[in-house]
């Protein structure tokens, strides 16, 4: 999986591009982990990702927890496969999806 | 003690099934609430109850056995006890997709097809199942050894025939061997004998929310029964019935529990080299 980090002020987009999941979840946590600090949108761009396990939801709800005590986060490009995810385990609920 | 035996035999053997467990239970807490709004009066279903079927699997197994299982075991036992009721909170769409895929057999001969909250509860162990299949992606379960392991374990919490050994055999995968049928007489004892309102959120068990006679019955029952114990050679249900009439209820509940005890007893002696210790279901009221 490859992890496109971009800012600009306090937006953050970070662009996943593969798979989220047992294997590669743990790269996302750690890239995630101090990098945060100041920012107050958090944008996750899945437009080249193309699945997301329960390793990946996870880290999006880790993620969400601090993001919600600073600012906003969004998941923006899920594709079909990946909604039907979010659906089915009820993360739709939670999460901003655009 | 045998508080999490399970778990940590896991996470010292393989450190990485381990981790995948405990992202699936983050994920499922989510997915097995979506029951309520489908079945608001029925018992518990949720993240709650599971971890009671994975607590009671410790205990019927206890240290020895659990030493005993190989680490492949012990992640598919704590798949399935989060997973084995995951077909009660399925969505409509995924309703019509297994449905298709269900031997229902003569039911609808006597029941309708628009009552899907009944069919869903009667077949919520087939849904269960199917929905794993579908979803072992989600789950990262490992490898198809694994997910039939699961699937089965899961599917057979209740209903399954377990001496069929086309469909309940040892699985051998890279993480050790599975030995199926013991494993779903195990989650199906464990399930069995969650009925202790210690375990239960009163909201859950509250009876004033239950429907219809069998409803309110199946909740008294429930409160009346103040915890479970499982001990070396007998489960004992301490009780205190909420109204003179639970006593018959809750010696009938002993009754069904003392079944499934016979019939895993049998399972485990026969299809396994490990053993369930109990022998008998008792009842002892007391004073609180």
């Amino acid at each position: 999986m490859n992890i496109k980090k971009t800012q600009n002020a306090a937006t953050m987009i970070i662009a996943l591009e593969g798979r989220l999941d047992t294997t590669t979840a743990p790269k996302l946590e750690a890239e995630l982990k101090d990098a945060l600090d100041g920012v107050t949108e958090l944008i996750f761009d899945f437009e080249k990702l193309d699945y997301i396990s329960s390793a990946g939801l996870r880290v999006l709800l880790s993620a969400q927890k601090v993001m919600m005590k600073q600012g906003e986060m969004k998941v923006i490009h899920a594709n079909d496969t990946i909604m039907e995810i979010f659906e089915v385990t009820g993360f739709s609920d939670i999460l901003t999806i655009e | 003690m045998s508080d999490y035996l399970l778990e940590n035999k896991l996470r010292l053997e393989n450190s990485d099934l381990h981790r995948r467990t405990k992202d699936s239970a983050v994920v499922l807490q989510k997915m097995l609430e979506s029951f309520l709004p489908r079945f608001p009066d029925f018992t518990d279903h949720t993240i709650l109850h599971s971890m009671d079927v994975l607590e009671y699997s410790n205990m019927l197994l206890g240290e020895k056995q659990i030493k005993r299982l190989s680490a492949a075991e012990c992640y598919v036992l704590i798949m399935s006890c989060y997973l084995h009721d995951i077909g009660m909170g399925i969505n409509q769409k995924n309703y019509e997709e297994l449905s298709q895929k269900i031997d229902f057999g003569d039911y609808f001969e006597t029941h309708s097809r628009e009552d899907t909250e009944t069919i869903i509860r009667e077949f919520h162990n087939e849904y269960s199942g199917l929905f794993i299949r579908k979803y072992a992606e989600l789950f990262d379960i490992p490898c198809d050894e694994m997910v039939f392991a699961i699937v089965q374990v899961s599917r057979g919490h209740r209903k399954t025939d377990l001496f069929d050994e086309s469909e309940y055999h040892d699985v051998m995968t890279p993480y050790g061997i599975i030995r199926t049928a013991f494993l779903a007489a195990i989650i199906r004892l464990a399930d069995e004998i969650d009925v202790g309102a210690d375990r239960n959120s009163e909201l859950l068990f509250d009876s004033s929310k239950a429907r219809g006679q069998s409803g309110t019955e199946a909740f008294g029952t429930h409160e009346s029964i103040r915890r479970v114990e499982v001990q070396p050679d007998a489960l004992v249900l301490y009780t205190k019935p909420i109204a003179p009439q639970y006593r018959e209820l809750i010696r009938k509940l002993a009754d069904k529990i003392q079944e499934t005890l016979d019939y895993c007893r049998e399972v485990a002696s026969s299809r396994s080299d490990f053993c369930i210790t109990q022998k008998s279901v008792q009842i002892i009221e007391i004073e609180e």
